[in-house]
C-alpha cells in the first residue's frame, strides 16, 4: 500500500462528490468503488481504504451520537437535536447508554463534543478545589 | 480545618458549572514519544493537547485530516482509539521567585523533592523575541570570574556567547564558574541530554558554593524522552524572561545545544518530516535562532532587564565547520573556543585566545580591565606569532626572547583552577603586573606563586586601593602610580625568597 499523493487527492475529491447535501449517494459510491477496483492492486487497496475512511468521516460529521445514563425516548432525542441543527447539519442520530455520566447528556457530532453531563460538572468542581487546571 | 472548609466553600460559591464544547480526536498511532491523531479539526499549531490521565502533548504536524503530536510524559499506557482533546492554550511553565533555588524538569515541575513550587504566575514556553524598539545595546559587563574570558573575550549582559569545544575540554566548568561568580544575577542552567549523575554533581557543587540560592536548574537528562530534551531550553528561557521583564539581570546556560539538535532530529524523523544535511530537519537553524534571539538587553522604558545566554556546543574532533556548530556560531555574538590540545598541555581553562571572539562584549568591559587588556591582547598575539617562528631557530635576538618570555608568563597567569572565580580588582592588578613585565625576572614556574602572594599582600596591605578599583572600576593615574609603587616593593621582597 504505497502512499500516492495524486491518488489521495482524487480519493478526497471522490469522497466530497459522493455526498449530496450531506446524504450519501449510493449510485455514485458504486461508480467510484468499481473505478478504484480497476487500479493496480496496491493502489486499489490504498484508494479504497482512504475512500472508506473519508466516507466514514463525512458520515460522522452529520451523525449525532447522544449519550445519557438512562434511555431516552425519541421525542426527547429530537428535542436535543433540534436546537443543534442551527450550527450542524444532523441527518442521523445514534443513542448510547453510559451510566458513568451520572446525569445529563453528552452529544458528539464529528469531532465536536458538547458535554452537559453531571460527571463533567463534578470534574469542574474537583478542578476548582484542587486548583489543578 | 474550619479554615480549609471555608476556603473551599468560598471557591465553590464563585464556581458556575457549565456545558462544555470540545474538539476531540482519536489516537491512530503511538510510538517513541510521537502520536498520530485523527480528528481535532480545530487544533492550532503548537497547541497543548490533553490525552487524559495527566498526559499532555503538543500538536506539531497539521495535515488535512490527521495531526502529528509529541507526547510530554509517560505514554506507555496510551493506545490506539484513545480520545484526545484540544485545550486552547499553549504550554506554560511556572515562573517567579518561587522557582529560584529549585531543580525542575522541562515542564517546570519540581524534581528535587523539596515540595511543590508555590508560584502563581505562568508564562508560555514559546514567545516572540523582544523587538527592536524594546532593546538596548550591551553596556554592562557580566563578570565570569575567569581571567582569560573577562580580559580577552568580555561578555556583556544581554549578549549571547557560545562556548564551543570537544568533549572534556572544560565547557561546563566555564559555565559553572560563571554561575558561582554571580551575585545579583539569577542564573538558569539547562541540562539537555546529559548524564543524570553529572547534573547531580553540578547541583551538589552549586549548593556547596552557595550559588544554588540564585540558580534554577532545568533538567532534561539523557533518560528523559527526546520531547523533554527539545522543550527544556524553551522552558529555561521562559523562566529567565520573567526576570528580564522584572528589570532584573538573568543568565541562562544551555548545556548543550548539540544534544538539543539531536533530540529535535529524532522527533522530526519520527514525525516523518523531510530531512536535510546530516539528517537534521530544514528548520533546525530556526530552532536555535528563535531560542537565542529571546536573550536581550531591554532599554529603560521596558524595565532595563537583561537575559544573557551562554549556549554550549560540543564539537567532534575539533570540527567547528559541522552543521550545528556553524549555525550556532552565526547566531551568537561571539564564541569561546576551547581546545583539547591546550587542555592536555595544562592550559586550563583551555581557551584558544586567537580563535575566540566577543563581538559586542568590548563595549561592556570596565575601564579598569580595558586599560590592562589592550596591552595583554597585543602581547599574546605577538607571543603566538613568535612562538611558531621560534621553534625553527635556536638563536633569538634579545627582544624576541623577551617577548616570548613575557608571553609564557601571561599564559601562566591566565591559567586558573576550576570553581575558583577571581574578583575583578584581583584580575586587574595581576594582569597589570604581568603586562608591565614585573614577572619577567622570575622563572615561569614561579608565576602562579607570584600571583597568590601578590594578591594576598595587596588584600592585606592595600585594602583601600583594592576597594577603590572595585568601586570605581577605573585604573586612573593616581591608582596606577600607587599600584606601581606597591608592586615594586613587593617584587623586592618576593625576589629575596625566590631568586
Amino acid at each position: 500500500m504505497t502512499k500516492n499523493k495524486r491518488l489521495l487527492k482524487l480519493v478526497n475529491l471522490a469522497v466530497t462528490q459522493s455526498f449530496e447535501k450531506g446524504k450519501l449517494n449510493i449510485k455514485k459510491v458504486t461508480i467510484f468503488v468499481t473505478g478504484f477496483k480497476k487500479l493496480p492492486s496496491n493502489q486499489a487497496i490504498f484508494a479504497l481504504s482512504e475512500y472508506l475512511k473519508g466516507i466514514k468521516r463525512v458520515v460522522a460529521e452529520h451523525t449525532a451520537i447522544i449519550e445519557s445514563p438512562v434511555k431516552l425516548s425519541d421525542v426527547e432525542i429530537n428535542k436535543i437535536i433540534k436546537p443543534l441543527n442551527s450550527s450542524f447539519l444532523i441527518l442521523n442520530s445514534e443513542f448510547k447508554v453510559d451510566p458513568s455520566l451520572l446525569g445529563g447528556v453528552k452529544v458528539k457530532i464529528g469531532d465536536t463534543v458538547l458535554d452537559h453531563s453531571v460527571s463533567r460538572k463534578i470534574e469542574q468542581v474537583r478542578k476548582k478545589i484542587t486548583g489543578n487546571i | 480545618m474550619n479554615d480549609v472548609l471555608k476556603d473551599i466553600e468560598k471557591q465553590l460559591d464563585s464556581l458556575k458549572t457549565k456545558a462544555v464544547k470540545e474538539n476531540v480526536g482519536t489516537v491512530t498511532e503511538v510510538g517513541d514519544g510521537i502520536a498520530r491523531i485523527e480528528g481535532l479539526s480545530e487544533v492550532q499549531a503548537s497547541e497543548l493537547l490533553d490525552f487524559g490521565n495527566g498526559l499532555f502533548g503538543i500538536a506539531l504536524n497539521l495535515e488535512a485530516y490527521n495531526i502529528g503530536a509529541v507526547l510530554l510524559g509517560d505514554f506507555t499506557y496510551l493506545k490506539e482509539g484513545d480520545t484526545v482533546k484540544t485545550t486552547g492554550q499553549i504550554l506554560q511553565v511556572p515562573v517567579g521567585e518561587a522557582v529560584v533555588g529549585r531543580v525542575v524538569n522541562a515542564l517546570g515541575l519540581p524534581i528535587d523533592g523539596k515540595g511543590p513550587i508555590k508560584s502563581t504566575k505562568k508564562y508560555p514556553v514559546e514567545k516572540i523575541a523582544p523587538g527592536v524598539i524594546t532593546r538596548k545595546s550591551v553596556s554592562v559587563p557580566l563578570q565570569t570570574g575567569i581571567k582569560a574570558i573577562d580580559a580577552l573575550i568580555p561578555i556583556g549582559r544581554g549578549q549571547r556567547e557560545l562556548i564551543i569545544g570537544d568533549r572534556n575540554t572544560g565547557k561546563t566548568t566555564i559555565a559553572i564558574d560563571t554561575i558561582i561568580n554571580q551575585k545579583d544575577v539569577i542564573c538558569i542552567y539547562v541540562a539537555i541530554g546529559q548524564k543524570t549523575s553529572k547534573v547531580a554533581q553540578i547541583v551538589a557543587k552549586l549548593e556547596q558554593t552557595g550559588a544554588m540560592e540564585h540558580t534554577i536548574i532545568v533538567s532534561a537528562t539523557a533518560s528523559d524522552p527526546a520531547t523533554m530534551q527539545w522543550l527544556a531550553p524553551y522552558s529555561g528561557t521562559t523562566i529567565g524572561e520573567y526576570f528580564m521583564d522584572q528589570g532584573k539581570d538573568a543568565l541562562i546556560i544551555y548545556d548543550d545545544l548539540s544534544k538539543h539538535a539531536n533530540a529535535y532530529r529524532q522527533m522530526s524523523l519520527l514525525l516523518r518530516r523531510p530531512s536535510g544535511r546530516e539528517a537534521y530537519p530544514g528548520d533546525v537553524f530556526y530552532l536555535h535562532s528563535r531560542l537565542l534571539e529571546r536573550s536581550a538587553r531591554l532599554n529603560e522604558d521596558y524595565g532595563g532587564g537583561s537575559l544573557t545566554a551562554l549556549p554550549v556546543i560540543e564539537t567532534q574532533a575539533g570540527d567547528v565547520s559541522a552543521y550545528i556548530p556553524t549555525n550556532v556560531i552565526s547566531i551568537t555574538d561571539g564564541q569561546i573556543y576551547l581546545e583539547g590540545d591546550l587542555f592536555f598541555a595544562g592550559v586550563r581553562p583551555a581557551v584558544n585566545v586567537g580563535l575566540s571572539v566577543s563581538r559586542v562584549g568590548g563595549a561592556a568591559q570596565t575601564k579598569a580591565m580595558k586599560s590592562v587588556a589592550g596591552r595583554l591582547k597585543l602581547d599574546l598575539a605577538q607571543f603566538r606569532a613568535l612562538q611558531a617562528f621560534a621553534q625553527f631557530s635556536s638563536d633569538l635576538d634579545p627582544q624576541t626572547r623577551s617577548q616570548i618570555e613575557r608571553g609564557k608568563r601571561i599564559t601562566e597567569i591566565l591559567k586558573q583552577p576550576p570553581f575558583s572565580p577571581v574578583a575583578l580588582e584581583d584580575q586587574v592588578v595581576i594582569l597589570y603586573a604581568a603586562t608591565n613585565g614585573y614577572l619577567d625576572e622570575f622563572p615561569v614556574e614561579k608565576a602562579r606563586e607570584f600571583e597568590i602572594q601578590y594578591l594576598k599582600a595587596l588584600s592585606l596591605r592595600e585594602k583601600k586601593l583594592m576597594a577603590e578599583i572595585a568601586d570605581k572600576k577605573v585604573l586612573d593615574e593616581k591608582l596606577t602610580s600607587q599600584l606601581e609603587k606597591f608592586t615594586k616593593e613587593f617584587i623586592k621582597s618576593f625576589s629575596k625568597i625566590n631568586k
